[in-house]
């Protein structure tokens, strides 16, 4: 039964939309031309340094997860390091005796 | 099947619908009904207003003929289908979306096909604008949004007869001159008249034309541009800007302008956004330029003030705006005007900056063609050295950027002047000539810092971060060859500026940093093609000196990591380059040893190192470790002296005798760096049988450095500390079970599986570094600074999780933080949450469960002897990360059930702990079974009697019924959600 609900309710359109009032009234458009202050922002700054912008860019959890932990400038490093970082081990269910 | 609003094959709204026939051929068709039965095509045209209202009412000719507009319309009000709310305006799909263009051509055809006659008949127009007028009056959204769309089409239209009519006037005004101005004898009386008639008429069209436009925008358009719904709003918006910029001697007036300098105020965005794209148009006629000019005084603060909305669409358009008004009415913009344009090309939003760019191009960055200057040696400026300079004037008055970054990709695209390397490096090169102002310090950092940007950007085609939303990310063909092109070109250049202006500043470490990374761009293959082998050596002896003199990291981090690529393998320069590095390397390791010997003979003969000596064992060091981090030094086999260090630091408890904690730290990364290298050529040789020592030598190393690491974990310096933890994460990575299956076997060797010990030191740096309480709010840089190598530390422990080389248990201590830490690694957490439920399901689950039970075992200590209070906001928020966990298991119950399940018997073994059916009072962690109960929706029903069984066998509601008290409500409520408690999603 509650799943013929279900679909009866998908099924449903919205009613007829009324607009009680059509217009912007005087009183809103006056007060929309005196203050605008909430459609009107500060300015959006990118990362003022090098520091900021660096952490910006590798701050993030993707980056996170993919970077080595020490800065490996060197190619070669930074190749066998992202090399090894890959899932080996088949999934072992752990041992969760300590639950009970 | 969807809904059909009329099921009339020949209504015009099922005929526009699904006809193959073009529109005009529709029109025709209607025109010659029209024709043969006025009355009835006016219905047939009505009755396709009202179904495209999405409207199912019929309009009869009986209404037709007894009923006024405002009565049909009440009618079809009646009729409209009480239970549809959309209708075939806002209705989503391609075929809708379809049916609202169609709608507009066909308003406009219909006027189009009829504007020689039956515009003029004093019927169908009538009839169509009382009909139009009426409906777009109505509170019914369909009708009023619908009739609206068509009534402003409508006028469009007719702005395009009025225009054609105006063209006829002025041809039959000519014609009538000519006739008249024909020598008296030649002059047709009846062709004078005839012609004075066809004025006349053409004249009164042109009336009745202008007459149905000023009612219908009385009628219409002064009404719905304020309609409650934005998008009537922004359709008057869009029309009233094309009638303008057609039909400018009617419309373009500031009685019409006024509407839209209103509702440039308008709250919703899109709104806005058709009011800038009405203006832009007008500003780049010449010709309207006069009419404007009221407009602009008047409303230009606001479009200013737009520059700066919230809408960076808006924002966008504005500033395009507001260069075109710069063009045309230089003087109204004030420098305050400017100055709030100009700040925006450091936005953070590309889009903006970009337009704010071209604005200074319109207003600052003008070349002028008579200004000529010349060096002292008399080398001709480049014409854009002007603009260079007032760019670095800009960046530096600005005070809002420390790096060039970001201002460099505002003008990467429309200004050239930015990669014009050869103007910049004059400046930096070239000795002022006569009348030259010289160029201060800073002028000279901000041009190289702005220059540097500008290569960086060009060579690698990238926008900095953040500035990438709107550019594709692969290049095209085209592009790639640009870039290419670009590089080369860069490379040309600085391949033989580059020594000099090292030289030139050599002393000064900012100006240093930024040049020396260059050569990373480089196109390295052109030392050899343009025969520049000098240049290079010139660049290599430059680098070897730096290193030798400088101290500062970040020069020897960019020198290291420049020397790095230009031996890049392979190359043709290689071999060249290897020289020049063996001989730093060699020079700095002799310093080392040098330092390191000193420093050892004075502590043997129990003498007190001088600050030169320590510094000179610092220095020393520090150059050896960040080459090691970019070369390999193992040849210079270094390995023990700096393990010496380490070790006689974990000796000597006192660290009296100890190099200095900078100094160890050195220490640390070398080793680090000493075994990577060391894995890394063991990877790349061929297997044989000399590398067999090689391996046995490295497999100690890197013992004996794991056991040096875990113990430098425990020391009292937490920058010692942190650089064990980091060594021991990266190194598990490096030495991860992946090895074990490498081909070569000398690789296989270094493997290396985390103890149980260093288990346990990782899990205690974590809670004690990453998970100690925040102590201040300020959002500084160092606070910043803090916040992100926390964030690595976590991300480093949490990897090893999500990549098995720990168990998921031991993510445990981790996801027990998820709420209270939030803010800070909220993203890390889940991440890791996730990734270890895609490896396993069971174990991700069950340490969920080991998280709770561990937080609430440690809530039971804290308060103990007293028990947990159900009201306490620890207890609140041990609940709160439970249904968090519930939360991340998604919506999915099937694909969870077994270890959801799992889950809540685990949870009830641990609540009924040591609890026997025949205790009268309740089990010792009963409270348990309250945040079990967060998990009770992810249960399928049939899921839940099994868990109620498990329950009810554990603990019985006999025992809690014969000695009830509060302290088992929690065993009560659990029960009853397994009983009538809402499942996330239905079962079969």
């Amino acid at each position: 039964a509650s799943a013929l609900k279900g679909v009866t309710k998908a099924k449903r359109k919205r009613k007829l939309i009324i607009d009680e009032v059509k217009n912007i009234s005087g009183e809103e458009m006056k007060a929309q031309l005196a203050n605008t202050t909430d459609i009107i922002t500060s300015l959006d700054l990118a990362p003022p340094t090098k520091r900021l912008m660096n952490w910006k860019e590798t701050g993030g959890v993707e980056k996170l997860f993919a970077l080595p932990s020490r800065l490996l400038p060197a190619r070669a490093l930074s190749k066998i390091y992202q090399m090894n970082l890959v899932f080996t081990t088949g999934i072992i269910d752990e041992d969760f005796s300590t639950l009970g | 099947k969807e809904r059909e609003i009329t099921t009339d094959e020949n209504s015009l709204f099922w005929i526009l619908r699904y006809s193959k026939n073009t529109i005009t051929t529709i029109v025709d068709e209607w025109i010659e009904n029209y024709k043969a039965d006025r009355d009835s095509a006016l219905i047939s045209l009505m009755q396709f207003f009202i179904n495209a209202s999405g409207c199912k009412g019929k309009i009869t000719p009986e209404m037709q003929i007894s009923m006024e507009h405002t009565s049909i319309i009440r009618k079809m009000t009646e009729e409209f289908d009480e239970e549809s709310g959309e209708y075939p305006l806002i209705m989503a799909g391609q075929q809708w979306k379809k049916f609202k263009t169609h709608f507009c051509e066909f308003v406009q055809t219909l006027v189009k096909q009829c504007q020689y006659s039956i515009i003029y008949d004093q019927f169908l127009m009538d009839n169509i604008i009382s009909l139009l007028t009426g409906l777009s009056d109505s509170q019914v959204r369909a009708f009023r949004h619908t009739a609206t769309l068509a009534a402003m089409k409508l006028m469009t239209a007719l702005v395009d007869v009025a225009l054609l009519v105006s063209i006829n006037q002025d041809n039959a005004a000519r014609q009538y001159e000519s006739e008249r101005l024909k020598a008296a004898h030649d002059v047709s009386e009846e062709r004078l008249e005839s012609l004075m008639a066809k004025r006349q008429e053409l004249e009164e069209n042109m009336d009745e034309i202008k007459n149905m436009l000023t009612y219908l925008f009385k009628s219409v358009f002064v009404h719905r541009y304020r309609d409650t719904l934005p998008d009537i709003r922004a359709i008057c918006m869009i029309e009233i800007g094309i009638w303008m910029h057609k039909f400018s001697s009617n419309f373009l007036d500031d009685s019409y302008l006024k509407y839209i300098g209103w509702t440039l105020h308008d709250k919703v965005g899109e709104v806005r956004l058709r009011c800038l794209q009405a203006l832009l148009p007008l500003y780049e006629n010449e010709e309207l330029k006069g009419k404007l000019e009221l407009f602009t005084s008047k409303f230009k603060d606001r479009i200013v003030a737009m520059t700066l909305d919230k809408e960076y669409e808006v924002a966008v358009h504005a500033v395009r705006l507001v260069i075109k008004i710069l063009k045309i009415h230089q003087d109204i913009l004030t420098d305050k005007d400017c100055e709030i344009v100009y700040e925006l090309v450091y936005s953070s939003h590309r889009g903006v900056a970009q337009a704010a760019a071209e604005f200074l191009n319109v207003r600052l960055f003008v070349i002028d063609p008579s200004v000529e200057s010349y060096t002292k040696r008399g080398k001709k400026r480049l014409p854009n050295t002007p603009l260079i300079r007032d760019l670095v004037q800009f960046f530096i008055e600005s005070e809002l950027h420390e790096h060039g970054a970001y201002l460099v990709d505002s003008f990467i695209e429309s200004n050239p002047m930015i990669r014009d390397w050869e103007c910049m490096t004059d400046l930096l090169l070239e000795e002022p000539g006569h009348g030259e102002e010289a160029m201060d310090t800073k002028q000279e950092s901000t041009l190289i810092e702005i220059m540097v940007s500008a290569v960086k950007q060009v060579a690698l085609a990238e926008p900095p971060i953040g500035r990438g939303s709107n550019r594709q990310k692969t290049l095209t063909a085209k592009e790639t060859k640009q870039v290419q092109d670009d590089k080369q070109k860069l490379t040309e250049h600085f391949i033989q500026t580059l020594p000099y202006l090292l030289e030139k500043y050599s002393a000064d470490n900012e100006k240093l940093i930024n040049l020396l990374s260059i050569p990373q761009y480089f196109d390295l293959e052109m030392y050899t093609t343009l025969r520049q082998e000098a240049s290079l050596k010139f660049l290599l002896d430059k680098i070897t000196h730096i290193i030798s003199i400088n101290t500062d990291r970040e020069v020897l981090e960019a020198c290291a990591k420049t020397v790095e690529f230009l031996c890049t393998e392979g190359s043709a320069i290689y071999t060249q380059c290897d020289v020049a590095r063996s001989n730093i390397i060699d020079e700095s390791v002799n310093r080392y040893k040098e330092a390191i010997d000193d420093w050892r003979n004075l502590i043997a003969g129990e003498e007190v190192p001088d600050e030169d000596e320590i510094h000179q064992v610092c220095i020393s060091l520090k150059k050896v470790s960040i080459l090691y981090s970019c070369h390999n030094l193992n040849p210079w086999n270094l390995f023990s002296s700096l393990f010496q260090d380490i070790e006689e630091y974990l000796n000597d408890h006192s660290h009296e005798k100890s190099i200095p904690i900078e100094a160890l730290i050195y220490c640390v990364e070398s080793c680090f760096f000493s075994i990577s290298w060391g894995i890394a050529s063991l990877e790349s040789s061929f297997e044989s049988s000399a590398l067999v020592l090689t391996a046995e030598e490295l497999r100690r190393n890197l013992d004996k450095y794991m056991t040096a690491c875990n113990h430098l974990i425990k020391s009292a310096d937490l920058p010692i500390k942190e650089a064990a933890y980091i060594s021991i994460c990266d190194l598990l990575v490096i030495c991860s079970a992946n090895l074990g299956k490498h081909t070569n076997r000398y690789v296989q060797m270094m493997e290396h599986r985390p103890t149980d010990e260093q288990k346990e030191l990782l899990i205690n740096f974590v809670k004690t570094y990453v998970f100690s309480s925040r102590y201040d709010e300020v959002q500084d840089e160092t606070r910043i600074e803090e916040l992100h190598k926390k964030r690595s530390h976590l991300a480093a422990y949490c990897k090893l999780v999500v990549y098995n080389i720990l168990p998921t248990t031991a993510a445990c201590d981790i996801f027990k933080y998820y709420i209270k830490f939030y803010n800070d690694y909220g993203d890390i957490i889940k991440t890791t949450l996730g990734k270890t439920r895609e490896n396993s399901k069971t174990n991700c689950t069950m340490t969920m469960c080991m998280s709770l039970k561990t937080a609430f075992e440690e809530l039971q200590n804290y308060t103990a002897p007293d028990k947990i209070s159900r009201s306490s906001q620890e207890f609140s928020d041990l609940k709160e990360l439970a249904k968090r966990f519930a939360l991340s298991f998604g919506l999915d119950a099937i694909k969870n059930r077994e270890v959801v399940t799992a889950l809540h018997r685990a949870g009830i073994l641990f609540a009924t702990q040591n609890y026997n059916s025949d205790d009268t009072n309740p089990p010792q962690n009963i409270l348990f079974l309250e945040v079990l109960n967060e998990f009770t929706n992810k249960l399928l029903k049939q899921d839940k009697k099994v868990v109620l069984n498990f329950l009810d066998r554990r603990c019985s509601m006999s025992s809690m019924t014969s000695s009830y008290s509060d302290d088992w409500q929690p065993l009560l409520n659990y029960r009853n959600s397994l009983l009538h408690g809402e499942t996330d999603q239905a079962t079969t």
